[in-house]
């Protein structure tokens, strides 16, 4: 997985309308790349809805966030209509992204293995360094955390 | 007016007889929703559905004001009668539509303005614009939504 200090790989990916988005797109800009299992599940709502909420928040700090799972664009869609995202929600079903950033790992449930999204999130910077990573994330107040992590970054 | 364009500064008074200034609200978007006249129908529920949505649309950094061209005591009593608390309804009265005749959305046979919703971003520059029938009152789904789905290509708002 890649570590503070790494310049975060470029990428583009297309969100719920199959438009490419490029993280280049966001130069000079901080950025949030949050990876996520999967769609509707209870902590990927959860998580989708906290930064969603936030996004003024964010705003006010010149922030983007972006969140990228394996589902499908049509997935996303629903998603979104769902729960009122406002926020970018990109596909990557080649896990092309995942597996730069290192968080596309051989998991196990039930004794089973099988390769998935670890839940991490990357704070990159207006130059386009991770600043700080979050690994096997908790959702419970991660959104908080974040926000909390970029303001002492940027005061 | 037409989206794109940039929106010249202008003072109207509300129904408080305070002053409101476009250029003085800096951190938000601005929700200029049109309206022929005070004391009708679908009016009435052009406002109402301000009101209602007030909060929805500050969580998404949308100050909504009503505008009509009818003067700021009419506007209080009005904005009374439809319990309207904090919502700004705005007086075009003075010269009578001259907003709505800058904008180009006043039917000056009538003497009033069209039914139109204008999303104004920070920079003041129209980015949402829809003229409504008469009979029709606007849909504000049409707004947040388009919000949301700029936000979600990455565009600032």
């Amino acid at each position: 997985m890649l570590k503070e200090g790494d310049i975060a790989p470029s990428f583009c990916l297309p969100n719920e309308l199959d438009e490419r988005i490029c993280l280049k797109d966001f130069t000079g800009k901080w950025v949030v790349v949050y990876f996520y299992p999967k769609d509707m599940t209870p902590g990927c709502t959860t998580e989708a809805c906290d930064f969603s909420d936030n996004f003024l928040e964010f705003k006010d700090m010149k922030t983007e966030i972006i969140g990228i799972s394996p589902d499908a664009p049509k997935s996303h869609t629903k998603f979104i209509e769902k729960y009122s995202l406002q926020h970018i929600l990109l596909s990557d079903p080649e896990h092309d992204v995942l597996e730069k950033f290192g968080v596309w790992q051989m998991k196990k449930l039930y004794g089973k293995e099988y390769m998935g999204v670890v839940r991490s999130t990357f704070l990159i910077n207006p130059e386009g360094k991770i600043a700080k990573v979050w690994e096997k994330v908790k959702v419970k107040d991660h959104v908080e955390d974040v926000k909390g992590s970029l303001n002492d970054l940027i005061s | 007016m037409k989206v794109g364009e940039i929106i010249p500064d202008f003072t109207l008074k509300n129904q408080n007889n305070e002053k409101f200034r476009l250029y003085d609200i800096k951190d938000k978007m601005v929700l200029l929703s049109f309206h022929p006249l005070a004391w009708t129908g679908v009016c009435a529920k052009q406002m109402q559905s301000l009101e209602n949505n007030f909060d929805e649309l500050s969580d998404l950094g949308i100050l909504p004001v009503g505008i009509s061209v009818d003067s700021d005591p009419t506007k209080r009593a009005w904005a009374e009668e439809l319990g309207i608390e904090k919502t700004q309804l705005l007086a075009d009265f003075c010269p009578h539509g001259g907003l709505a005749k800058k904008i180009g959305i006043l039917d000056e046979q009538k003497g009033v303005s069209k039914r139109v919703n204008i999303l104004v971003a920070e920079n003041k520059e129209i980015l949402f614009m829809k003229i409504y029938e008469m009979s029709t009152v606007p849909n504000l789904d049409e707004v947040t939504e388009f919000v949301r789905k700029e936000r979600r290509k990455g565009r600032e708002l």
